[in-house]
């Protein structure tokens, strides 16, 4: 398994104010798919996709990642965790507005100690070889989503962690971007977990698991359709 | 280049102005620390150094001696060398005192600016100050008494690094005395009226008879001053940098507060791509580390040109001929780790909340709501604001941080403007303290050690002004306490040309606050002290009758009666001698000139306020640099304000300017926002200016001088209009940039 969740609480604040985001998750996630997660907004696909790319920690339960439990690292190992074996995409981009876009992935790829090279393989791989040298303000909402797709994927991660890639962008658009996300997983064979709120993008996905209030309302398997099908 | 490396790099265009006033800070901050140190430590070194190569003499003695004298102190173990010398005091037609002193070879010895030793009786060598000052070169004559002396050299000595012609002028101008030097054949008749002696151990050595009093070394003025000038210098080295360090830190700490607020995102971002808080801070931190570098560099660069030009200034005032410029590395090194230590600490302390915080917490947004400001408590008053008033007032408070920050900085120059400025005032005051509300004599007359019983009247009794009020004094140096002071013995009943309370004399003695706050004695208390009488000296118990705080010419006062009462069986004609003499006249003209012509040494209330004056020369010098500083750091600061409230309020502006409010309404709200940060400001800037100067007054306050801190209430309007004058040149500057707004990428960059 690429993740085995037991019993993974997260809560926030106290009190009155106490909110469960995540409320004692079981579940296992195995390697080399595409899984999409579903839900309303709030619903806390966000919290779970933070627990297993370690940008966050439970409140309770466990996160194995191949067997090894996630949410028993410290800082340091979360840090290294994370430059090596994830790739994130958020809704927002989120490029460094202060680098180019090559070296935007590059950045990704001196910290994983991998050579800038893969760097320019990844552009190529978004279709932006073009535009290496454009500063992310130059960019379209499309082609930053991509260059922040490269940056992800450069240093060749296990696993990607897309947090609604699509989320602002339009259908044509968000159809290259999810393309692009698909073809890497062919390609590469990198597991891709994706979260939207959308049951139409959900359908690219081989398992599409649904998020109700914190807990699993569902695990589908599913046979995806091709990107170019899908509408929203 | 590396990635890391790069983004340090591309963030710095975005502070620019910010880190090149903090850069600026940095470098005078180091400039002034090089600078001051490097004098202090050279001052120090050189000064040991002239001193053991030129043989500072260890022991004076004062009195009468003849060969024998110097035979039998030559013969003690504890002496290593003793020679005699005639030291005379003689009129130049100018009005100046020519010192004439035998040149002692082996013991104080002379340094040679120029010129070769003087060669019999008719040729001399002038101390090169006084010879620079008086226009006087080589081949040159001057004439003293009727003696015609050929200069043949300009000199130095280590008795004269400051020119103390006496302890009542400890720092003489030079234009009116200068130490001559002669052989011994200049002087007819034989005999020694001042002893010298090298020793190891000092204490060891007995005095020879015919000895008045002694002084060690460390007890002459000269060796005194010399200590004092390096207090002096070595507070001032301190006190500027450390300011300006606290406002680096500030500035930095705001800067990073700030980007932290703003670049939460980027944070987070390079959090989720593994970058280690290390790199983050670096990320961050690289812009100020460069240019703090490179400033402290700068500014230690600098301090190769300014301590030179520091040191000619100092030449002028005193005469060190080993001083020059050193380099001392480890200054420059410590300057370097100022630097990194002033932009890491707050750097961390900046960011170390958000580098802590997991990047899940990181990435979402803070809440901040419409928090509630103190003023707004205060119902009545809040209400009797102004719409405008209100909006700028709650603006401004809305971050604290930052508001203290600014009002901070901004204190800080008022402070340092009000120390630099009250020190001026308060030198001021001491001398109007002095002589004016203290001093009420006109001319002192000194016989110095020629003692003379009260029978013997004035030779020149007929030469006295008909309207002279004149009072017999003793005056000299006593040792109390193992330390030596002037003690001046004035007659209880007639005594009024000191304003002195003079019937407190008649149970005690007066003495100064600086010496009672020493010696932790308050009246009523007894001191025992040592006082050279008749070539015998008497160990005498004496009560403090008052504590008086004096400024200048500092001296313990005691009287003939109170002396005698105290030893009731001895003659009392024993105790009726004096060596100086206090005048009241309106007619000093012409009893000058008379005195002048025979060679008798007084010095009027004019001549005692400039010996003051020169003595505050090299404070005068440092207060100006310090006053150069405090304006530097004016404008860099009232600078950074500007912009810190200008980049806070961007987006405020800019709505402004498509709402269509013209230019001058957008800087009228800038502007008074600037003033009412100045308004809070200045309170808290005098009060620090004012603790300042009390702190560094003892600093500069020394058994010759006590300075008194006074801020006069013009000082504060001053340092007030300056600060509002930089900030109002400053407005036009950020008016360019407010000007320069770019509304539509301002716009999409706030999203
Ligand atoms: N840092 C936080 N502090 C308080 N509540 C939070 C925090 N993060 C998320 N939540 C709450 O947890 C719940 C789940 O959030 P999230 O995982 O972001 O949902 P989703 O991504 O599905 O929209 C929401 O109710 C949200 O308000
Ligand atoms: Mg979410």
């Amino acid at each position: 398994m690429l993740y085995t969740i037991e019993k993974l609480t997260k809560t926030y604040g106290e009190g009155e104010a106490k909110i469960t985001a995540l409320d004692g998750i079981d579940l296992e996630i195995p390697p080399n798919k595409i899984v999409a997660i579903l839900g309303a907004s709030g619903s806390g696909k966000s919290t779970l996709l933070n627990i297993l790319g370690c940008m966050d920690l439970p409140t309770a339960g466990a996160a194995l990642f191949k067997g090894e439990d996630i949410t028993r690292l410290n800082k340091k190992q979360m840090t290294e965790f994370r430059r090596k074996n994830i790739g994130f995409v958020f809704q927002s981009y989120n490029l460094l507005p202060d680098l180019t876009a090559l070296e935007n992935v590059e950045f990704s790829t001196e910290l994983a100690g991998i050579s800038s090279s893969e760097a320019r393989n990844a552009m190529d791989l978004v279709g932006l070889s073009e535009r290496l040298n454009n500063f992310p303000k130059q960019l379209s909402g499309g082609e930053q989503q991509r260059v922040s797709i490269a940056r992800a994927i450069a240093k060749k991660p296990e696993v990607l962690l897309c947090d609604e890639p699509t989320g602002a962008l339009d259908l044509n658009t968000g159809i290259k971007v999810l393309d692009v996300l698909v073809n890497i997983h062919k390609q590469n064979g990198t597991s891709v977990l994706l979260i939207t709120h959308n049951s139409n993008i959900a359908a690219i996905a081989d398992i599409v698991i649904s998020l109700r209030s914190g807990k699993i309302a569902n695990v589908q398997q599913n046979t995806p359709i091709p990107v170019s099908e899908v509408e929203w | 280049m590396n990635k890391i490396a790069r983004s340090a790099f591309r963030k710095m265009r975005k502070n620019i102005a910010l880190l090149i006033t903090a850069s600026l800070l940095v470098a005078v901050g180091v400039g002034f620390f090089v600078t001051l140190f490097t004098i202090t430590y050279r001052f120090d070194e050189a000064a040991l150094e002239y001193f053991t190569e030129y043989n500072y003499a260890d022991l004076t003695f004062y009195g009468t001696f003849d060969e024998s004298a110097v035979a039998t102190l030559n013969n003690q173990d504890a002496v290593e060398l003793a020679l005699g010398r005639r030291v005379s005091d003689r009129r130049a037609a100018s009005g100046a005192t020519y010192r004439i002193i035998t040149i002692t070879s082996g013991i104080n010895d002379l340094y040679y600016l120029q010129g070769a030793a003087p060669i019999g009786a008719s040729q001399c060598a002038v101390h090169a100050n006084s010879a620079r000052v008086m226009n006087l070169s080589i081949g040159d004559t001057l004439t003293a008494d009727g003696q015609t002396l050929t200069v043949t050299a300009l000199v130095g000595s280590p008795e004269y690094i400051y020119l103390s012609k006496s302890e009542r002028s400890p720092m003489t101008n030079p234009k009116a005395f200068a130490p001559v030097y002669v052989n011994a054949e200049f002087f007819s008749d034989g005999g020694f009226n001042e002893l010298l002696a090298l020793s190891p151990n000092p204490s060891d050595v007995r005095a020879p008879s015919g000895t008045v009093f002694t002084l060690k070394q460390t007890e002459q003025i000269n060796y005194e001053l010399y200590q004092e000038q390096n207090n002096k210098t070595r507070t001032f080295a301190y006190i500027f940098p450390g300011v300006f360090a606290c406002l680096v830190i500030m500035v930095v700490y705001v800067v990073l507060r700030r980007i932290a607020v703003k670049e939460r995102m980027q944070i987070a971002v390079y959090k989720s791509l593994g970058a280690s808080p290390r790199q983050i801070l670096l990320i961050y931190l690289g812009q100020f580390l460069i240019f703090f570098l490179c400033a402290a560099l700068i500014g230690a660069l600098a301090t190769i040109l300014v301590t030179r030009i520091l040191i000619l200034i100092f030449s002028q005032i005193f005469t060190l001929p080993l001083l020059g410029y050193t380099f001392y590395p480890a200054l420059w090194g410590y300057s370097i780790i100022a630097a990194f230590v002033v932009c890491l600490i707050p750097g961390i302390c900046a960011l170390f909340g958000i580098l802590r915080k997991r990047p899940a917490e990181v990435m979402r947004p803070e809440q901040r709501g419409g928090k509630i400001i103190l003023p707004q408590r205060i119902g009545f008053l809040w209400k009797r604001l102004s719409f405008n008033s209100r909006y700028t007032l709650k603006t401004m408070l809305r971050s604290k941080g930052r508001f203290f920050a600014i009002v901070l900085g901004i204190a800080a120059t008022v402070a340092l403007l009000t120390l630099s400025l009250g020190f001026y005032n308060s030198i001021d005051y001491v001398q109007t303290a002095y002589f004016d509300n203290f001093a009420a004599y006109d001319l002192t007359l000194s016989l110095g050690f020629n003692v003379q019983p009260f029978s013997q009247e004035l030779p020149f009794i007929e030469e006295i002004p008909p309207d002279a009020e004149y009072a017999k004094v003793l005056q000299g140096r006593v040792r109390v306490n193992d330390m030596v002071c002037t003690l001046t013995v004035v007659e209880q009943e007639s005594f009024n040309q000191l304003k002195l309370d003079t019937q407190l004399l008649s149970s005690g003695i007066i003495i100064p606050s600086y010496h009672a706050r020493l010696w932790r004695v308050k009246a009523g208390d007894t001191l025992r002290a040592e006082i050279p009488l008749l070539g015998v000296t008497v160990y005498q118990d004496l009560r403090v009758s008052a504590v008086i705080d004096q400024t200048i010419a500092i001296s313990l006062f005691a009287s003939y009666e109170y002396l005698q009462a105290l030893n009731p069986t001895a003659p009392p004609e024993l105790f009726r001698f004096y060596n100086a003499v206090y005048m009241r006249t309106q007619n000093t003209e012409s009893f000058t000139e008379y005195l002048n012509q025979n060679n008798i040494t007084f010095s009027t209330a004019l001549d005692d306020q400039n010996s003051f004056s020169s003595i505050m020369d090299t404070v005068r010098v440092l207060i100006m640099f310090m006053i150069i500083c405090a304006l530097i750091l004016g404008v860099a600061v009232l600078y950074s304000v500007g912009l810190i409230n200008l980049n806070s309020r961007e987006g405020e502006y800019m709505l402004m300017q498509t709402l269509g409010y013209k230019h001058a309404k957008i800087m009228r709200t800038h502007t008074k926002e600037t003033f009412m940060q100045i308004l809070c400001a200045l309170p808290f800037g005098y009060l620090c200016g004012w603790l300042l100067l009390h702190v560094i007054r003892g600093a500069f306050s020394s058994a010759n001088f006590v300075l008194v801190a006074a801020v006069y209430p013009l000082t504060y309007v001053i340092c007030a209009a300056i600060v509002a004058a930089i900030a109002v040149i400053m407005g036009f500057i950020t008016a360019r940039r407010i000007n320069r707004l770019d509304i539509v990428e301002g716009l999409k960059s706030r999203d």
